[in-house]
């Protein structure tokens, strides 16, 4: 009986602390609900001016309303975390955009003083520069090569032109004649001596002539790297190929020698060690022309010398042979020691990935094939159709395959603007340019734009011509594949073009696929 | 218990006679003493009293064309600092076992003309860096040499403290592997160590590659990419000149990278 005293005690003890408070939530009126109208969700300013928001606020609640408008970077790298810089804290925002030209996050606390609530509103502010908005031309004059710039204030039709800007920016022109432009918005240059991606990255923009390269900050025009600082050592012969990205690495073709540049991890922007053919280091001169898919990890490259394709990974020295499919249907052409000159290759759709090439027999340069490409490294499968001397694309030049549209390739037989239909084989004249023009590159580019950038949408053939010392750059646009009778408008300036893209705050590194 | 008394007494008489009078170094000793101690910049550290006691030499990394090599110790004087240059004298010790460095083949000889003026005092000071200098004899590509020497006793200087008055340099013209070249840079980039794809790594680059530039480069994908390209392509026109008989390292492995 003792025992169970003594036991009765403990229990009565320890019950001492088996009581627990009620703190349930017992409230059963509305939650707080704060509204903001007259925000956007993006805004679209030059560096330097002013931006005036004046929000309505509104509170299911009663009490005064608090206000704090912050402003942080994006578009930044690694583990670098921002630091949000409180701007205002009206309700009416009036601010001087005192920011570098790039994206930014603009954040608004509305807190209730008298409940303590607190909502957060946010918006993106794309902060421009005169030069991060417009079409850029690059252009040849006098074997050299240059940029012209149309702004675009409005909507996508430009209104004015500044020209040269590559070279009135930094004193210099590019030797050679323009090839293509590219534009990255996660170029990792080494900033203020510190390594990407403890940097911020740059929206960049990369000139290649057939002779030199340059890649500028597109905010300010300023050169980052010439053609030998792009590389650890300039390069004995500078005759950039291409440049372009999967999804993990950028690649350039100098000399026919294959150069990338990771995503991931730290770097100087700087394009690494020239790859291998193997280990025994075999000589190959890869083409210009090449598939490269924002969606994919495997960029296919053409070599001249083997008339052989590979595909390449940042994470490797070597270039990675590929495998020909062999399940039906297989491939009708080998990818490896095809005895053909490739004449054109471009991206047709990044998914699933495929392409479309034009070979030429090296030993009967009469035979011609118009190749569709499935270029899985794996199982690469090559569907050819030879090509009649009465086709016109037989003697065509100045490819341009409609991306991710019709299934239509386009190019030039002289003076005029053919489409071939890669389905049913149909050609058509699209265009005939006007004598005493002489074609200089066919691309198709387009853009779907929202919101604020929905003016700014396009979707063109353009036809680059020139004639005597000056260019004539006809934005088509397009219905089933055909081109409009006129153009949208016209690029116009001084020189031969080789390109145009359109470039603003909105447009980021796929935007437009990387290919000829 | 009384035994244990005894042993008790013997054992306390036994450690009076164990103590030893040591050597003092008494302000009013008439001759200087000498030995060697840390950089100038670490003298004052007790805990680095013994550093440098042993340097490890790599020649392997320097360039084919030079053959010397100078290693550097600091050396003090204890006592009145004088107006005059004192010459302090060095004295190589065999090391049981060891390679021993050869005077005029591995190292100039401590009595040679030309490194004998340098172990002097100057005039006024009570420090000074002393050269050793190697040669890059054709012995030490398959030889790790041991030069241990001692201060002794000349007209000028009596050596200091026992633990102070020698050196030890060993040397080497083969290639170590840098820690730097671990477990990681073995399944990653360099494969597995071997000297002769070391020193190939170093004539094929003009680099040393060695910890520094290890880690120097690691900062940068690119920037390593950039030279393990120059290196594997330096290993394809080896085997391409040396047609079946490809580079093979140390141990009969061929040369490879990953």
């Amino acid at each position: 009986m003792k025992t169970l005293y003594k036991i009765a005690l403990f229990i009565a003890v320890f019950s001492v602390w088996s009581c627990k408070k009620d703190r349930g939530n017992y409230e059963y009126t509305d939650k707080e609900v704060i509204s903001v109208k007259g925000m956007e969700s993006t805004y679209n300013i030059l560096a330097g001016l002013n931006i005036t928001i004046d929000p309505e606020v509104s509170s299911n609640k009663e009490g005064e309303l608090e206000y704090l408008w912050g402003i942080y970077e994006t578009n930044i790298g690694g583990s670098y975390v921002p630091v949000m810089d409180t701007v205002s804290r009206t309700k009416k925002l009036d601010y001087v955009v005192n920011r570098t030209v790039k994206d930014w996050f603009l954040v608004l606390r509305v807190t209730n003083k008298n409940t303590g609530y607190a909502k957060y509103f946010n918006s993106t502010i794309k902060v421009g520069s005169e030069f991060s908005r417009g079409w850029y031309v690059i252009k040849t004059e006098a074997n050299k090569t240059d940029l012209d710039l149309f702004l675009t204030p409005k909507n996508i039709t430009p209104i004015s032109k500044r020209e040269n800007v590559f070279s009135v920016m930094n004193g210099k022109k590019l030797d050679g004649n323009a090839m293509i432009l590219k534009f990255f918005h996660d170029y990792k240059a080494l900033k203020d001596g510190v390594y990407s991606p403890a940097g911020t990255l740059t929206r960049s923009l990369f000139l290649l002539s057939d002779k030199e390269a340059s890649v500028v900050d597109i905010s300010t025009m300023k050169e980052i790297h010439d053609v030998n600082g792009l590389f650890f050592e300039p390069p004995a012969v500078k005759s950039p190929g291409c440049i372009g990205n999967d999804i993990l690495a950028y690649y350039m073709v100098n000399n026919g020698q294959l150069h990338s540049i990771t995503f991931n991890g730290p770097t100087s922007g700087i394009f690494g060690g020239r790859k291998l053919r193997g280990s025994d280091d075999l000589p190959y001169n890869l083409s210009k022309y090449h598939l490269m898919f924002q969606t994919s990890t495997t960029p296919i490259f053409f070599d001249e010398t083997s008339s052989s394709f590979f595909s390449a990974s940042d994470r490797s020295i070597y270039l990675t042979a590929v495998t020909d499919a062999t399940t039906p249907p297989p491939t009708q052409l080998s990818a490896n020691n095809n005895n053909k000159k490739l004449l054109y290759m471009g991206v047709k759709t990044p998914a699933p990935s495929t392409g479309v090439a034009i070979f030429q027999d090296k030993t009967t340069p009469t035979l011609k094939t118009l190749a569709t490409i499935t270029p899985n490294p794996a199982a690469f499968k090559i569907i050819i159709e030879t090509l009649n001397p009465t086709d016109k694309i037989y003697n065509g030049s100045n490819f341009a395959l409609l991306y991710m549209d019709e299934n239509l390739i386009y190019f030039s037989v002289g003076n005029e603007i053919w489409s071939r239909n890669l389905s049913n084989k149909f050609e058509q004249l699209q265009f005939t340019v006007p004598v005493g023009e002489t074609v200089t590159f066919i691309r198709h580019r387009k853009y779907a734009g929202t919101t604020t950038e929905a003016p700014y949408s396009y979707n063109y053939v353009m036809v680059g011509t020139k004639s005597g010392d000056s260019y004539k750059i006809r934005m088509f646009t397009k219905a089933a594949g055909n081109l409009a009778a006129t153009p949208a408008f016209i690029l116009e300036g001084k020189g031969s073009p080789a390109d145009a893209m359109y470039i603003s705050p909105s447009i980021v590194t796929n935007s437009y696929p990387s290919t000829y | 218990m009384k035994n244990f008394k005894y042993i008790l007494i013997a054992l306390v008489c036994l450690c009076t006679l164990s103590c030893k009078k040591p050597d003092d170094f008494l302000y009013t000793d008439t001759i200087a003493k000498i030995q060697f101690g840390p950089a100038t910049q670490l003298f004052y550290r007790p805990a680095s009293a013994f550093n440098d006691s042993l340097k490890l030499e790599s020649l392997a990394s320097l360039n084919t064309a030079i053959l010397i090599d100078t290693v550097y110790f600091d050396i003090y004087t204890m006592g009145q600092v004088s107006d005059q240059d004192r010459a302090f004298v060095l004295k190589q010790e065999q090391v049981v076992g060891g390679y021993n460095a050869v005077p005029g083949v591995h190292y100039k000889a401590f009595t040679d003309a030309d490194v004998a003026k340098n172990y002097v005092i100057k005039a006024g000071q009570s420090h000074s860096r002393i050269p050793i200098i190697l040669l890059r004899d054709v012995s030490l590509r398959t030889n790790t040499a041991v030069l241990k020497f001692n201060i002794v006793a000349n007209d000028n200087f009596q050596p200091g403290e026992e633990k102070l008055i020698w050196r030890k340099v060993i040397f080497t013209d083969r290639l170590s592997k840098p820690n730097e070249w671990n477990a990681q840079a073995v399944s990653l980039w360099y494969g597995k160590y071997s000297e002769v794809k070391h020193r190939l790594m170093i004539s094929s680059t003009g680099q040393l590659w060695d910890d520094a530039f290890l880690i120097l480069i690691r900062q940068d994908n690119q920037l390593q990419q950039y030279w393990i390209s120059k290196v594997k392509s330096a290993i394809a026109t080896y085997n391409k000149a040396n047609p079946g008989n490809p580079l093979k390292d140390e141990v009969g492995d061929l040369v490879v990278l990953p």
